[in-house]
């Protein structure tokens, strides 16, 4: 029996992957070890146009390309995947705009390893097998684009990581994303754009047409260096709203902490170990260390004298009233105004931080200095997180459906980003 | 070795445009395909200019002029790369700079009373606290330097034969400038002229408009700088050849000027403007729409109240009044000896 992806009048959204979906997966493998796994796009034919609604959230593409590729290797073979496209009335009815969308979005190219950009990919085999006869013609869509990137794809590429040290990979990396998101993403804004503004010089910093080429290549890099793994990243723009959703299979941020080297104002760890001091909250502790690998992740990314990934959350939020989910294994944390106060005060901290690097940087302080100021800064900075982490789960103890936090029955390999903003 | 377009080197400075800088890099080392426009600085362009900077002896490093103009953006992470030329006792001034982009590489820390943003951009930033009167005093006119060194090139370039016909008009010059020349041994130069040549050609040409228009060229020359130009302005081409200074067509233009369409006209140097009429009436006969004519370098026979401006060429050097003997070109004809 066939896993089914989209039921009738629900949407599949990253809750219902994360909710049913993978709990479905995890049942068939939990009663058919050795069998293979098989999956329907729908769970009823789509002859009767009348009654039959078939929706799939984009967010999810990133998600259903990073699981198909998880068991089409661990299955060593392609993924039956049955597009169950009944001929109605004239034909395709019901899901004629799913299968549309999924062909317009890429989600078959990447998955059969269609074109030079993903034949590169490993695995080198097809992720799926698929009726291939039932897909409709390519149409040129301006909403929402998906793309897979892999180191593996480009060999110069490869060369001239080989010679660099992790920060100098890092922006390299940052820099190479930046030019294939502008190159993948931006025919999205075309219909935005303000003819010749660059004339003026007068594109602010954080600009909404400009946002997500400083986000994506953020997130894909962190993807494919920290986690070594295919990153999937999807751009939704309708006008209004622009919905981004990264996914990788990588190692997660538990295994990735690991790596990290204490920074002399860093201890590894640190954070965790206050935080197990603090859960005497009645969650699993399966759960539990998922969110404070989370928690020490932030923690560590807002103690760098480099940008990353903190700076993007409180860009996100405070600048672009945004959204930003993240998710490991299986546990996410939903960062918005929601929680402005909370982001508000880190980002002050974080600006100290910053500005006494910037400072060290300048000559205008030694490093003596910036150590004995760190110190105490770090602290600071970890009570906040202590304090966030706090007020996140007695607030999810009251009422779990207003939490900023979401326990999910399934563990899913890597780390999911989805962020929304209003354009 | 990359190379960098920009760099102007005076007696007290070095110069730097960083948005030529990027246009280059994201062109023709990235293939952004997004021309002029570009304005986010990239990390390869900024360890371009390190590398390029870095071979320069220490002793001779001084003072440093980074022009911002068009950056709107920064790559996250390049500011050390901005301070590595400072602890490699660079004086660092950064020109036309977002106030933004001051904050967001943390240089707002830098005391300095002389950084004072007008709006959100500071025409000045000093990267340092001393009170350096000398750097003060610097005349940061990059118009004028670029000007300087196109004169010092077209002197250096300059074949000086006896009574050269010009072909295309009845007159005679008394120099002739090989452009090709020019554009074989200083390729990185001419580069940045035809920047700052695409950047008039946006400014003049192409605001607002909802159909792009077409250049046209006429010449081996022209057709190397339409082919940048192309490039930079993302514009198609039309290449008639070859209307003077030989006069014969090899091309069919009626197969190449679209009805309608409007076309811009490239040289290398317009002179009487003969070729430029030649190919101005091609296009309206062929119902296209002349919209103007663009050249690197433009000679102004008449006086500024005496031009029409149907006719005025768009140019980054002028061969005028005030700068022809120093350039040795003049243009006579045999009514009088000349001098």
């Amino acid at each position: 029996m066939s896993i089914t992806i989209i039921r009738q009048g629900v949407t599949f959204s990253s809750f219902e992957f994360y909710n049913v979906f993978l709990r479905e997966i995890a049942l068939f493998y939990k009663d058919n070890k050795h069998e293979e796994i098989s999956f329907s796009l729908i769970n009823r034919g789509d002859s009767d146009v009348a009654y039959n609604k078939y929706r799939i959230d984009g967010n999810t593409i990133p998600l259903l390309l990073n699981i198909f590729e998880q068991l089409a290797a661990y299955q060593k073979k392609e993924i039956r995947f049955e597009l169950q496209n009944i001929n109605g009335h004239s034909k395709y009815l019901g899901t004629a705009d799913v299968l549309s969308f999924l062909q317009n979005s890429n989600f078959f190219d990447i998955a059969l390893r269609y074109g030079h950009n993903y034949s590169k990919l490993n695995p080198k085999y097809s992720i799926v097998n698929i009726n291939k006869d039932i897909l409709p013609q390519k149409k040129y869509e301006i909403k929402f684009e998906i793309d897979c990137f892999s180191v593996t794809q480009d060999d110069n590429l490869l060369e001239e990581l080989k010679s660099l040290n992790d920060e100098e990979k890092r922006d390299k990396l940052v820099e190479y994303y930046m030019f294939k998101v502008d190159e993948k993403f931006s025919k999205l804004y075309n219909l935005f754009d303000d003819n010749k503004s660059f004339l003026e010089n007068k594109t602010s910093i954080i600009d909404y047409r400009k946002f997500y080429i400083h986000i994506l290549p953020e997130l894909i890099t962190n993807g494919v260096l920290h986690s070594n793994a295919n990153t999937f990243a999807s751009l939704y723009n309708d006008g209004y709203k622009t919905k981004i959703s990264v996914s990788d299979n990588g190692i997660g941020f538990e295994q990735s902490m690991i790596k990290k080297q204490n920074l002399g104002f860093y201890q590894r760890n640190i954070l965790k170990e206050e935080l197990n001091k603090k859960s005497n909250f009645n969650i699993n502790s399966n759960y539990l260390v998922n969110l404070h690998s989370i928690f020490e992740i932030l923690y560590f990314s807002m103690l760098k004298n480099r940008l990353g990934l903190f700076d993007l959350i409180c860009n996100v939020i405070l600048k672009l009233d945004g959204i930003f989910r993240i998710h490991t294994e299986n546990t996410q944390i939903i960062l918005s105004k929601r929680i402005n106060e909370t982001i508000v005060n880190l980002y002050k901290k974080r600006k100290e931080i910053i500005k006494l690097h910037d400072e060290e940087l300048l000559g205008k302080i030694n490093i003596d200095e910036l150590k004995t100021s760190m110190d105490v800064l770090s602290i600071q900075a970890r009570d906040l997180f202590i304090d966030f982490y706090t007020e996140v789960l007695g607030k999810y103890n009251k009422d779990v459906k207003f939490s900023s936090i979401r326990f999910f029955p399934v563990r899913f390999r890597g780390v999911h980003i989805e962020v929304e903003i209003p354009n | 070795m990359i190379m960098l377009i920009s760099k102007l080197t005076t007696e007290h400075y070095i110069y730097i445009n960083l948005h030529a800088e990027q246009v280059i890099t994201a062109n023709y080392l990235e293939n952004s395909q997004k021309g002029i426009e570009v304005n986010e600085l990239n990390l390869t362009t900024i360890l371009n200019v390190v590398e390029d900077l870095m071979r320069l002896p220490i002793e001779e490093r001084s003072t440093l002029v980074l022009d911002f103009s068009y950056l709107a953006f920064l790559q996250p992470n390049i500011k050390n790369h901005i301070i590595e030329l400072k602890k490699e006792r660079f004086s660092v001034v950064l020109l036309n700079v977002e106030k933004k982009l001051i904050e967001s590489l943390g240089f707002d820390s830098i005391e300095n009373q002389n950084n004072i943003a007008v709006d959100s951009l500071y025409k000045k930033f000093y990267l340092f606290e001393e009170n350096r009167e000398d750097i003060l005093a610097l005349d940061l006119h990059i118009d004028k330097i670029f000007y300087n060194k196109f004169k010092e090139i077209l002197i250096r370039y300059k074949a000086t034969e006896p009574e050269i016909k010009h072909t295309s008009s009845f007159v005679y010059i008394s120099s002739y400038i090989d452009i090709k020349k020019i554009i074989t041994f200083e390729r990185s130069f001419i580069l940045f002229a035809i920047y700052k040549l695409a950047l008039k050609i946006s400014h003049e040409y192409l605001r607002d408009k909802t159909k792009l228009p077409k250049l046209v060229c006429q010449s081996l020359n022209g057709a190397f700088i339409a082919s940048i130009l192309s490039t930079y302005l993302m514009l198609d081409v039309v290449i008639i050849d070859k209307i003077g200074p030989i006069n014969k067509l090899y091309a069919r233009p009626n197969k190449m000027i679209e009805e309608d369409r409007e076309y811009i006209v490239i040289s290398d140097l317009v002179c009487l403007g003969t070729e430029v009429k030649i190919v101005k009436n091609l296009i309206h006969f062929l119902g296209g729409k002349y919209l103007g004519s663009i050249s690197l370098i433009k000679v102004e026979t008449l006086q500024k109240k005496d031009i029409e401006k149907s006719d005025t060429t768009t140019a980054v050097f002028a061969i005028r009044r005030s700068n022809n003997r120093e350039l040795g070109y003049t243009i006579y004809t045999n009514l009088e000896d000349i001098k």
